[in-house]
């Protein structure tokens, strides 16, 4: 960081990304405790470099990247110590009579469908910025949402 | 269903948040580290503080052996110096960490791996400060022909993806992207004995390479064995960081920059080495403990912020197994068959940056590799073997590192490409043979120049393969084959369309791929008026939107414009590079970024109009 930028603080970050960041990392672990580190991580890497960001975009998009790769390490380490991917996400605890079949089927996808899923349909983003937070070609992308569009019209269609 | 999918799917991430005591939890956790931060800054002992402590009980010494009346003044010295031993311990325990950590990390082999080093500081002697003012210097007198924007191809990459890389793409930079990571890694053609013209295009074996990231762009110049961290904004340049590798010993072959981590890989004593330096603050670079696995470096690919290595690794009574930081591999996880005859292993590693020192062996293939690629989806091609191809699918996903599939081709390989399958360019015999496959490495498609003889160059461009045989240059696509009769010695692809080829009568020609594969236009370049002969093709930067060409060729960047006929006109030529007396040793490169460009040369970087043909500044 440098050239005076206001030094970046966790509680203000917390207020402003924390749902964004979990959520996101819920949908790639399916696990809320993992969710809850890779949220921790995230914030304490960004916390630790400082990073001097553009605007507001330039630091979601950051987080957001960091965050795909925080759950790709964390995802990596459970597969080590479990030999298998992290245990299924519990339903969610609704308090209300709202409908989480959706929710439930995106969470049956494979993880890269299910981030781009998310990353699209939730967080908004085109197909370019997804295949560069994700490291991977818009054509890569769009393929996973092609296929999760498959799947998803699939299950919801046996579920109706 | 997409709207109505959107909609619910956006109601149900809208209730969930996370546990209500989270940030408390967090805030405590970071106060704590915080705190531990404040404890080691005050535990460790800058340099000079030794050498005081040191110097203080070298007088106590004296002291005590004179007898001095200072005894008691220099006696707070050795308390220092003391103090100096009990952070060094300290610093050792650290280190025990980092390497238990290592432990944890490997998975595939048996984590016997050396204490790794504590970080250390940047060696002085490697870190050349920018300098404040660049010195002046006007050499270039060309006309004012207008260059908007163009591409360096070679292996000029954008690292997409990385904190910090957000919102970049400009298509050209994004289509150089596609054609650098696509290309195949293959052995030198010393080694493999492939056509010379291959060996431009290997991953692990680049001549120079740029990194963009935002402004910044790392420029590697291989022979000089230097790297430069530049940040070119508003029009301005300047030279955050460079480091020279020289000191090291053997050269460096490849460069990465990946999350806050400059990376050089290279092969010494038989070993591959992967050197780390922490970059993620200019001010204060650090030099990390150096990473190693035994075998030449073949290749390496950056995926999803880790870098993969491949070594070739050929076993010895002494080392029957690879290694990775000392450690050897657990012969369990050697994959493929054992009873194989041979004794050449494939060893695969990744690193991952910021994540501490794990640099975990992941696969270790019983099988003499000579080269790969990837595809957009986690999957990596390798083939190995002589009179036949073996070829292997390996995933490398978040789940680790597994083979996939694999199978057997006639022939062995000139060239790939990785996509949404693989296109591979075979020599089989007399025949050039271009497949494409699925990734289960079943046949897709394909076509076959039949009795062409030996390929002196070959290129996968996708949808085909360019070939250049003794009888022309071919154009295979699943469509069939196309040739052109002309003779050439070398080949780069400018675009999907078209090729720039140098012909072995020193003519430059630009030629249309595909269907109506034709010669457009030409120039003739060698002992002719227009220009001298290009030493090294995979040099030149390249516009394909304004069909202008920067050729860097000795002493000079000579830019050229192809007009609408295809015809190529040499423009003037402009004198970027100064120092005669180690010619040798250049390194040019033209890269042309938005309205400008910038010309990277043994002496620095300078800052030119979009035409070459004013020097607008420059770095030293």
């Amino acid at each position: 960081m440098g050239n005076g930028a206001v030094p970046l603080e966790l509680g203000p970050l917390y207020e402003a990304y924390a749902d964004m960041i979990y959520r996101l990392a819920l949908v790639r672990t399916k696990n809320r405790s993992d969710a809850e580190d890779v949220l921790q991580d995230v914030f304490f890497r960004c916390l630790r470099r400082q990073p001097e960001f553009r605007d507001q975009e330039h630091q979601k998009a950051w987080l957001i990247t960091a965050a795909i790769r925080s759950s790709n390490s964390l995802l990596t380490r459970a597969d080590r110590r479990h030999g298998a991917g992290a245990e299924p996400l519990e339903t969610l605890s609704t308090q209300d009579d709202t409908d989480d079949t959706v929710y439930t089927a995106v969470m049956g996808l494979p993880e890269k469908y299910r981030t781009a899923v998310h990353l699209f349909y939730y967080e908004g983003y085109s197909v370019e910025e997804i295949g560069r937070m994700m490291d991977t070609k818009p054509s890569t992308v769009k393929s996973h949402l092609h296929r999760a569009r498959e799947a998803l019209r699939k299950v919801l269609k046996e579920d109706a | 269903m997409n709207r109505q999918f959107e909609k619910e799917y956006t109601q149900s991430n809208d209730r969930i948040h996370p546990r209500q005591e989270l940030l408390q939890e967090l805030e405590a956790k970071w106060a704590a580290e915080q705190a531990q931060q404040a404890e080691q800054k005050v535990r460790a002992f800058p340099t000079w503080a030794r050498f005081v402590a040191a110097a203080a009980g070298i007088l106590l010494c004296i002291g005590v052996g004179m007898g001095s009346v200072m005894l008691y003044t220099r006696s707070r010295g050795l308390g220092k110096g003391t103090a100096v031993a009990e952070a060094s311990v300290e610093t050792e325990g650290a280190a025990d960490l980092a390497a238990e950590s290592l432990e944890e990390e490997t998975i595939l082999y048996e984590a016997e791996a050396d204490t790794a080093p504590a970080a250390t500081e940047f060696p002085a002697m490697m870190l050349a400060a920018p300098a404040e003012e660049a010195p002046q210097g006007t050499h270039f007198a060309l006309d004012e022909a207008e260059v908007e924007n163009a591409v360096r191809f070679d292996t000029l990459r954008e690292d997409a993806g990385v904190p910090g890389a957000e919102n970049q793409a400009e298509a050209p930079l994004a289509q150089a992207k596609a054609a650098g990571t696509a290309a195949p890694t293959q052995l030198p053609a010393a080694t493999e004995g492939t056509a010379a013209g291959e060996a431009a295009e290997t991953a692990a074996y680049p001549r120079g390479k740029v990194i963009r990231r935002d402004d910044l762009y790392a420029v590697f110049l291989p022979t000089l064995e230097q790297v430069h961290i530049v940040e070119y904004a508003d029009r301005k340049i300047s030279n955050l960081f460079s480091l020279t590798l020289r000191e090291k010993g053997t050269q460096v072959e490849n460069v990465f920059w990946i999350d806050g981590e400059l990376l050089a890989l290279r092969t010494r004593n038989g070993e591959t080495e992967l050197l780390r330096f922490d970059v993620s603050d200019w001010k204060s670079p650090k030099h990390l403990p150096d990473m190693t696995q035994s075998g030449t470096l073949l290749g390496a690919w950056e995926m999803n912020g880790r870098l993969y290595i491949l070594s070739l690794y050929a076993a010895t009574e002494e080392e029957p197994l690879p290694w990775v930081n000392g450690a050897r591999l657990d012969f369990d996880r050697v994959l493929l068959d054992r009873e194989r005859p041979g004794d050449t292993f494939a060893l695969i590693t990744v690193y991952e940056p910021g994540q501490g020192d794990d640099f975990s062996a992941r696969l270790a293939l019983l099988s003499p590799v000579r080269g790969a690629v990837e595809t957009g989806d986690d999957r990596l091609l390798l083939w190995a073997g002589e009179e036949k191809t073996e070829l292997y699918v390996l995933s490398l996903g978040d789940q680790g590192l597994t083979l996939a599939s694999e199978s057997t081709r006639p022939g062995t390989v000139l060239s790939a490409l990785g996509g949404e399958g693989f296109a591979l360019l075979l020599q089989n015999g007399s025949d050039a043979e271009f497949l494409t496959l699925d990734e289960e490495l079943n046949e897709t498609g394909g076509a076959a120049a039949r009795g062409v003889g030996q390929v002196s160059w070959g290129q996968v461009y996708g949808d085909g393969a360019a070939v250049l045989t003794a009888d022309g240059l071919h154009y295979l696509t699943a469509a069939g084959d196309r040739s052109l009769a002309v003779a050439g010695d070398a080949f780069v692809r400018l675009t999907d369309q078209r090729g720039l080829l140098l012909s072995a009568d020193g003519t430059l020609q630009l030629v249309a791929l595909g269907a109506q594969l034709e010669a457009l236009g030409s120039v003739r370049t060698r002992n002719g008026e227009l220009g001298p002969l290009p030493e090294d093709l995979s040099r030149l930067a390249f516009d394909p939107d304004t069909n202008r060409l920067a050729i860097p060729a000795g002493q000079n960047v000579y830019p050229y414009l192809i007009d609408e006929e295809g015809n190529i006109t040499l423009r003037g030529e402009t004198q970027v590079f100064y120092d005669h007396n180690e010619a040798e040793q250049r390194e040019l490169r033209v890269l042309f970024v938005g309205e400008q460009a910038l010309i990277f040369h043994k002496s620095g970087i300078a800052l030119c109009n979009q035409a070459l043909s004013r020097q607008l500044t420059s770095r030293y």
